[in-house]
This record gives structure tokens, C-alpha cells and sequence, in this order.
């Protein structure tokens, strides 16, 4: 479960005071598909790079299974990401001199695991992405669903508990959206808790939960209402 | 896939621009380590060949009178000094700490001879020593091989109006001319030489030495010591380095060493640079793949290896290009700077680490910076779109 309480950060453009995050306190459960909506600048990617680990809030504190993330070294907050997060971005952020199968197997370049280990479980990632046989391609050689389709590929190799996606299908085409939405719903079925940012309302709505936030804020909450039961949503 | 997978990738995959910054190590290094290795090839050359500058110290006599001129030679055959050396004293020079540094010593014994045909300086020496401190000398005939037999001086022997073969009576021995030099311009076109031992018999001086020449390899040992080292071997001589001799040659070495290292030095400087901006545009270029691996989990360690790898794989390989390049071009140069006139063209493997290593000191020194700065990149740009 991740618990956040009071979250506040601030950024300084010049002497101007923003609020990017303004006192949010929410809580995601485990498996739980969240959805984040709101205008441009309303604060959805700055919360999406607290959760993850990668920017300190101002004030408030994020509790992973009861570990306060921010009380832990920098060394310890770069483990926490490499276990607990897998992040996905609007712009897919590949690295364009490796390949596919680097790409993926980014992840484990810092651990242990022996090349054969790691060269199947990429192969198993990519073919639960759809992307068998394409582990040797660069990545110009790659249609923007297909860069999306590693992208998740290499958020998935660690086989973290919680996927934050920030407008996956914001670069996509309609069609291809759909068919990258469809996967993360799938991931639900595999246990993962999924925070995923949209400027889509239609797939907003295929959360469990969903929240708008506008100038930081929490402007709309929807889903937690009693039955936080889900029921199963085909696309 | 390890971390030294993405070095090798980005090194393979992104070819122009590592090619660019190996460019950069490659041409300063090849030149730094072309340049000390010419120098030190001088150097060598310069100490092979320094005898051939003829003597650099003196030894005579300690005289109450101020001058003794071996230019404007008048030594009287009658006058005696009571601090006279001997040829006991010539061998002690040898025995002086920096012994090994004496590359010639010849000792002489100088006189006025009366002989069938007038007046002339006789000067008994050690042949195969004078020959090796006069490089310049050119004899026409043969050097004496026996006790009774002389050469002289182009003067000399128009002088006394004799040739290669003819005789001459000196006090009451008769002397075979076997060779006639060449003229050299000094004095020596006006002598007799013979051989050291008859001449201490012929005049009465038996062991008795006029003066010591000495020629000492001095290009990496002061010859200040070598001088107090043999005044203080021989307290009854005066010891007198021959300042214009040894100063010029030496101060031309130095002047050379000091310009390749000032320019070694600058060249250096230089490619610092052109690594660190390559590097730190590079690192530029990157942030968002930095903030990728950051949010994948990568610590500061991860990210400063993932710079740092790059820089010193690419110094490591400029480095062994740049001693490849540095040996031929070390034979090329050479030549022209040296007596030699050849240079071999074996590979000195010497110079090896000193240019890998120079090359990584370089990469090292440059990239620091753009790596520490890459760790503290921050991770969000990953989240902003384009
Ligand atoms: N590094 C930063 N420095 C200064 N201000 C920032 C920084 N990052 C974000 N902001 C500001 O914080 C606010 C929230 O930004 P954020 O990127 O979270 O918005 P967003 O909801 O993700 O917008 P979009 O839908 O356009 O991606 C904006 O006003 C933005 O200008
Ligand atoms: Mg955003």
C-alpha cells in the first residue's frame, strides 16, 4: 500500500512561488489501478516523480509498506526504484544506441544476474508485450507503439509492484493507444498497482480509482466509494 | 548485459563522436610522447657523442705564476715548478666518484726541442687517448706504432721541411716520420707529437706531465663536481673547466628538454580541454538518458561509471594509437636533430604505458567534472515530453 500524507512541493520560477503539489494525501492499494487526470500544469507529472522516488517532496512524506521513502539515503531511494518502480513516459524515453533487448535489460545491467538469465526473461517480457522476435532491432527501427511496448517491456524486468505512467498513449494514435491501454490493464492481473497519468477521459474511467487535480489539488475523487471491489473491465 | 555493455554501445553505435574525442588524445599524445622520446634521443646522441667536442676540463700544475697558456704556448725546458704532475696523477682522475663520467683523459708533457732543422714544441702524448679526444684530426700516413716514431703538424713539417717516411734528430735520438695532420687551425699544426713515455726519457722528465686534457661525459652530471672532485684528488693541481665548451652544449640540451616539455605541457593542456568539452557536451546531450537510469534505479556509482568507462575506454585505446603513431614519427624526426644519421625504428615499448598513461591521466582529469555533474542531473526531464 502506498500512503500519501500532506504532500507539498514547491518550485521557484524566478522569485515566483509555484505549487506544483498542494497538500495531497490519498492512498493507493495494492493492485489498485489508479488514474490521474487534470489540466496541463495542474501538478500530475510532479506527483508521479514523488511517488517514484526521484524528487523530494517540499513537505509530507510517501510510506511504501510502511517505509517513509524520503527518510532513506540517496543510495537506498536508487534500490527502492529499482525494486519497487517501474516507470513508463510519454516519450518513451528509449535509449537510441542500444537495442531492444538492451533497452529492456537496462534494469539489470546493475545487478547480478548471469546474461543466459537475463536474455530469457527478456524474451518473456517482450513476448508479454507483443514485441517477439524484434530484440535485435534499434530503436529507429521501431513504430512510436512498438518504442512504447519496450518501454513497459524494460518497466516490467525487475518485476516492481508498482507501474507509474505518465500519458503512455499522450505520443499515440488512437488505435495503438488502445492497444497499449489494453496491456496495462492486463498488468492488473499479474498484481501490480499502476498509477497511470491521462489526458484521456475515456480510459481514466477504466480505473479502479481516479482522481483530478488542478493546481495541485485534489479536485475530484471517484472510485472510493465503499465498493472499492473492481470489477473486470475489458477494453 | 553489464554496465560496460552501454559504454561499449555508445562508443560503437555513436561512431563520429567517439572518434572525434579519440582524435583529440590520439594527436596529443602521439606528439607529447614523440617529442620526449626525440628529446631523450638527443640526449643520448648528444652524450655519445660529446667527446667529440674535444676536452672540457684542464689539469695543470698549481704555479705561482698567474698564467699558463696552452694557446700562446712559452715554456721554458729549464723552468721547473715545484707542484709538478705526474702520470700517477692522471690515473687518479679515473678514481673520482663520478669516474665512470670521464671519457677521455690525456695527459701531456710539453717541450721546446732543438732539433737538426731548428727549434719546435714537443709534445709527448698518449696516442690512442689523443686520438679519441681530437676527433677532428686527420692524419695523412700512419699514427706511430713504435717508440721512435712521430707525427707533426702541417706547419711543423713545412717548417722543418720534412715528409711522411723522412727522419728527424731530436736532442741525440732519431725519430721515423710516419704521418703528417692535416690543419686543424690550432697549435697543434706547429708540434711534434710522440709518444709520452719516450718523451719523459728524451727530456729527462720520466712520469712527469705538463698538463692533463680531460674529456668527461657530463650531459646528466654536473661538471662542476666532476671539477671539485678532482681538485680534491689531486690538491697539488689546478683543476679549470673549460666553461664556453661545456656551457654552450649543455645549456643547448636543457633549452631543448625545457621547450619539449613547455610545449608538452601546452599540447596537454589543450587536449584537456578539448576532452572536457567533448565530454561535458556529451553529458549535455544525455540528460535524459542520465534521469532514464536514475529512475530505473541507478545509483550515483552506476552513473558516474557509465561516463567515466566511456572516457577512459576511449583514452585507453588513444593512448596505444598514439604510441603507435609516435614511434615512426620519433624515426622520422630523429635523424634531423641528431648526429646520427639513421635512427633504428624498433619499437620502444617503453613508451607504451607512458602514453596509455598520459592518455587516462588526460581522459581522467577531463571527465571528471562531467561525470560528477552527470550524477547530479536531475532525473524529472525523463517526464517532460519531446
Ligand atoms: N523543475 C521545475 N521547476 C519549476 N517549476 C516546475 C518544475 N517542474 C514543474 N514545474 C511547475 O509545476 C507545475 C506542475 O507541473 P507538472 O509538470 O507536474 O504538470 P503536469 O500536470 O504534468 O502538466 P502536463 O499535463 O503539461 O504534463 C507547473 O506549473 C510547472 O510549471
Ligand atoms: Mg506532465
Amino acid at each position: 500500500m502506498i500512503k500519501i500524507n500532506e504532500l507539498t512541493k514547491e518550485y521557484y520560477s524566478g522569485s515566483e512561488r509555484v505549487l506544483a503539489v498542494n497538500n495531497i494525501s490519498l492512498e493507493i492499494e495494492d493492485n489498485e489501478f489508479l488514474t490521474i487526470i487534470g489540466q496541463s500544469g495542474s501538478g500530475k507529472s510532479t506527483l508521479l516523480t514523488i511517488l517514484g522516488g526521484l524528487s523530494k517532496p517540499t513537505s509530507g512524506s510517501i510510506i511504501v509498506d510502511d517505509l517513509d521513502i524520503y527518510s532513506l539515503s540517496s543510495k537506498q531511494l536508487a534500490r527502492f526504484r529499482h525494486e519497487y518502480i517501474g516507470f513508463v513516459f510519454q516519450s518513451f524515453q528509449l535509449v537510441n544506441y542500444l537495442t531492444v533487448e538492451e533497452n529492456i535489460l537496462l534494469p539489470l545491467s546493475i545487478t547480478k544476474i548471469k546474461d543466459k538469465a537475463q536474455k530469457s526473461l527478456a524474451e518473456k517480457c517482450l513476448a508479454s508485450v507483443g514485441l517477439a522476435g524484434k530484440s535485435k532491432r534499434l530503436m529507429t527501427e521501431l513504430s512510436g507503439g512498438e518504442q512504447q511496448r519496450v518501454a513497459i517491456a524494460r518497466a516490467l524486468i525487475n518485476d516492481p509492484l508498482i507501474i507509474l505512467a505518465d500519458e503512455p498513449t499522450g505520443n499515440l494514435d488512437t488505435e495503438t493507444s488502445a492497444a497499449i491501454m489494453k496491456i496495462f490493464f492486463d498488468l492488473k492481473s499479474f498484481g501490480k498497482s499502476i498509477v497511470m497519468v491521462t489526458h484521456n477521459k475515456d480510459y481514466a474511467k477504466y480505473g479502479d480509482s481516479s482522481i483530478e487535480l488542478s493546481d495541485g489539488k485534489i479536485i475530484n475523487q471517484t472510485g472510493y466509494t465503499a465498493s472499492r471491489l473492481h470489477e473486470n473491465k475489458a477494453v | 548485459m553489464k554496465l560496460h555493455t552501454i559504454t561499449l554501445q555508445s562508443i560503437k553505435r555513436r561512431k563520429a563522436k567517439s572518434l572525434f574525442l579519440a582524435l583529440g588524445i590520439i594527436l596529443s599524445v602521439g606528439s607529447v610522447v614523440t617529442l620526449i622520446n626525440v628529446g631523450n634521443n638527443v640526449n643520448k646522441s648528444i652524450a655519445e657523442h660529446l667527446d667529440e667536442f674535444g676536452a672540457n676540463i684542464i689539469v695543470t700544475p698549481r704555479t705561482d705564476e698567474v698564467n699558463f697558456n696552452y694557446a700562446g704556448i712559452n715554456i721554458s725546458s729549464t723552468s721547473y715548478q715545484k707542484n709538478e704532475l705526474t702520470t700517477d696523477d692522471a690515473l687518479k682522475i679515473k678514481k673520482i666518484k663520478n669516474g665512470k663520467n670521464i671519457s677521455v683523459l690525456a695527459p701531456k708533457l710539453l717541450n721546446i726541442a732543438k732539433t737538426d732543422k731548428g727549434k719546435v714544441i714537443v709534445s709527448g702524448v698518449n696516442f690512442s687517448e689523443e686520438k679519441r679526444l681530437k676527433k677532428w684530426w686527420k692524419l695523412t700516413g700512419n699514427y706511430p706504432i713504435s717508440k721512435n716514431e712521430i707525427i707533426l703538424g702541417n706547419l711543423a713539417a713545412e717548417k722543418l721541411n720534412l715528409s711522411i717516411g723522412g727522419n728527424i734528430e731530436i736532442s741525440t735520438s732519431k725519430y721515423k716520420i710516419t704521418g703528417i695532420l692535416t690543419e686543424t687551425g690550432s697549435q697543434d699544426d706547429e708540434m711534434i707529437f710522440m709518444d709520452l713515455t719516450e718523451a719523459g726519457i728524451l727530456f729527462d722528465k720520466q712520469n712527469k706531465v705538463s698538463f692533463i686534457e680531460v674529456a668527461a661525459l657530463c650531459y646528466d652530471c654536473p661538471i662542476e663536481e666532476i671539477v671539485a672532485q678532482t681538485s680534491a684528488m689531486l690538491p697539488g693541481a689546478k683543476v679549470t673547466p673549460i666553461k664556453q665548451a661545456i656551457e654552450s652544449k649543455m645549456s643547448a640540451i636543457h633549452s631543448f628538454e625545457l621547450f619539449a616539455l613547455g610545449i608538452s605541457f601546452v599540447i596537454l593542456l589543450i587536449s584537456i580541454l578539448i576532452v572536457f568539452v567533448n565530454v561535458n557536451a556529451s553529458v549535455n546531450e544525455r540528460t535524459k538518458e542520465i534521469g532514464i537510469l536514475k529512475a530505473i534505479g541507478f545509483r550515483d556509482s552506476h552513473i558516474l561509471k557509465v561516463i567515466v568507462y566511456e572516457v577512459a575506454f576511449i583514452s585507453i585505446v588513444s593512448g596505444f594509437v598514439g604510441y603507435l603513431i609516435s614511434m615512426p614519427a620519433t624515426s622520422i624526426i630523429t635523424p634531423f636533430l641528431t648526429m646520427e644519421g639513421n635512427s633504428s625504428n624498433a619499437f620502444d615499448f617503453i613508451y607504451l604505458p607512458l602514453a596509455v598513461g598520459i592518455s587516462v591521466v588526460v581522459g581522467i582529469i577531463a571527465g571528471i567534472y562531467p561525470a560528477i555533474r552527470a550524477t547530479r542531473m536531475d532525473p524529472t526531464v525523463a517526464f517532460r515530453a519531446i
